[in-house]
């Protein structure tokens, strides 16, 4: 039984429709080709699905899309500008935080939101910010290194 | 001359870091193309049996399921492979060896209709002892894991350097230790993931496939299916993470996907789960590791035996390799002039262990370092110094080492004095 839906991502409204059983991951990737988002695991365990739902970093592997109607969505596709980047990713580029790239998307946005927040974080409220993002690459240093040189600006 | 280079000596942001940084890099597992079917792969729930029928007719009249391939089928149209050993089929038709080994492949035009057709395949197993431990799976009598392979033992490494019999009669004390490693999977983010697309007009066969080797994916699918390597066009896109695991180059999931396209003309889509992923996909290698060293009261380590047996898995991919590797490995970087260095690669019923960074050193290193701080703990003397004792001086070199490759240089030395002076050694290992 198929549901209408109207999302809004990124600042633009889509029109969907689809069974009220699937993840906003799998209808952003598979429906609306936001492929920036990433299935890791499909189970809530590993962030690189993280969205942002009204400002809060949200595993989108665990959040029905009927469920996501009304809600302001940001997904790794709506950071930049037109013009220009946003300075979390100039920053993950300049700090060599990006290796294989998978987990990317997730921890930008975990990021923001935590900037979004507090301005001046402190080293361990930005671990903590990206404790639930998992990478297997970069063993985290660059990561931390590049959200930091944002904290305070 | 080295101020004016572009590159060199610059700290430079990597070219693929904007496309990964807004989302837009590709990844097999983003693609798409017009018409594209969804595969999945049905797979064993036993650790060893025997497949004695297999029906798909109930699957192959679901909606929207367009093909199925059995094992059978496939043992018709492509070879076993293997980067050392061809022991490997994408689908197993006489029998499977480890909770996770692939039976049949489904196509359907959604992921959802393939999964509920996996739910409809019918297997009869004639369920076997399965072999969990590799030591009881090297045992005379042990069940034949692959026929013909005694013992299962599949492969043998082994290092001999002086006389380690001699070393140890004048060796002042004898140290013997057991270590065990653990099977370990790397779980790169991107799970492994093939498109494929046949060209039934002009034969060619694309794959977009999460490959590390891209000219090995190549090389194997032609070779498995009797095509002209120039027939096959195979492209890695961005990739999620590999580690190692994605080093074979052909795996059940591209070749399924490949053949699934020659039966349906359109292009098939597999993606693994994670369960998938972690159940069955290439691991480290697990050991079990038997170490005797002999060391003088003054330190001097003069002889080092190490029986080990590798668990390969349940197929062989890159295990003679990292058998080799592990003894290889075994000394480190330590002047020892006695060495006995053996080991076994042995099949159980598990998943198959492969390429996993480190290559078999990993597991050479836990077990050397471990058994060298009970020594020097034994002795009486300082961890660090008994190292300084025993490694590799620049006043050596060039140093030959066992497998006869010649150090020209060698910073092992200054990197255990900075490391301990880091992290406060001399303070520390005063209580």
């Amino acid at each position: 039984m198929k549901k209408k839906v109207t999302l809004r991502i990124n600042g633009q409204d889509y029109e969907l429709t689809t069974e009220p059983h699937r993840s906003l991951l799998d209808v952003l990737r598979n429906d609306l080709g936001l492929t920036g988002t990433k299935k890791g695991c499909d189970a809530g365990d590993c962030g690189m699905c993280t969205v942002l739902v009204d400002g809060k970093a949200v595993n989108s592997c665990l959040l029905l899309t009927v469920e996501a109607k009304g809600k302001e969505i940001i997904t790794v596709e709506g950071l930049a500008g037109v013009e220009e980047l946003h300075p979390l990713q100039e920053a993950f580029m300049q700090y060599g935080a990006i290796q294989c790239g998978y987990c990317t998307s997730g921890m930008l946005l975990a990021a923001k939101a935590l900037l979004d927040e507090r301005t001046n974080p402190t080293e361990e409220e930005v671990r903590r910010a990206i404790a639930g993002n998992i990478c297997r690459c970069t063993g985290y240093v660059k990561i931390v290194d590049a959200i930091m040189a944002l904290a305070g600006s | 001359m080295m101020k004016n280079l572009s590159s060199m000596g610059r700290s430079l942001p990597r070219l693929e870091s904007v496309e990964k940084a807004v989302g837009a890099a590709k990844y097999t597992v983003d693609m798409a193309l017009p018409g594209m079917l969804h595969g999945k792969i049905f797979r064993s729930p036993y650790a060893h049996a025997r497949i004695l029928k297999v029906d798909v007719s109930k699957a192959a009249g679901l909606p929207g399921v367009r093909a199925i391939l059995t094992g059978q089928e496939l043992a018709k149209i492509s070879k076993p492979y293997g980067p050392v050993v061809r022991d490997e089929m994408g689908l197993q038709s006489e029998k499977v060896r480890y909770v996770g080994d692939e039976v049949a492949a489904v196509a359907a035009v959604s992921e959802e209709i393939a999964e509920e057709a996996l739910h409809l395949i019918d297997v009869e197993y004639e369920e076997l002892p399965a072999l969990l431990d590799p030591e009881v799976a090297l045992q005379l009598g042990a069940p034949q894991i692959h026929e013909g392979v005694e013992r299962n033992k599949v492969w043998s490494a082994h290092i001999g350097v002086g006389d380690v019999e001699q070393g140890f009669k004048e060796a002042d004390r004898v140290f013997k230790r057991r270590f065990v490693t653990s099977k370990v999977t790397a779980t790169p983010p991107e799970p492994h993931a093939a498109l494929a697309s046949y060209n039934r007009y002009t034969g060619e066969l694309t794959i977009w496939t999460s490959s590390q080797c891209i000219f090995y994916t190549r090389l194997e699918l032609a070779t498995s299916l009797g095509l002209s390597e120039h027939k096959v066009r195979a492209v890695a896109p961005a990739i999620g993470g590999g580690f190692g695991h994605k080093v074979d180059g052909m795996y059940s999931t591209d070749l399924c996907a490949a053949v699934l396209s020659m039966r349906t003309g359109c292009p098939v889509k597999i993606v693994l789960t994670r369960e998938e992923e972690t159940m069955a996909t290439r691991t480290r290698h697990s050991t079990i590791r038997d170490v005797e060293v002999g060391v003088k009261n003054d330190g001097t380590i003069i002889a080092y035996c190490e029986k080990t047996i590798v668990d390969n898995g349940a197929y062989t991919s890159f295990g003679p390799g990292v058998a080799q590797l592990t003894e290889a490995t075994a000394p480190g970087p330590y002047k020892i002039p006695n060495l006995h260095l053996h080991a076994d690669l042995v099949y159980t019923n598990k998943a198959p262990g492969g390429a996993f960074r480190g290559f078999g050193n990993p597991q050479a290193t836990f077990a050397r370092e471990s058994i060298l701080d009970e020594i020097a703990e034994r002795l009486g003397v300082d961890r660090i110094q008994f190292r300084l004792k025993n490694a590799v001086d620049p006043s050596d070199l060039p140093y030959v080492t066992p497998l006869g490759y010649e150090l020209q240089t060698c910073g092992v030395k200054d990197c255990i004095e900075r490391s301990a002076a880091a992290i406060g050694w001399e303070e520390k290992s005063q209580d």
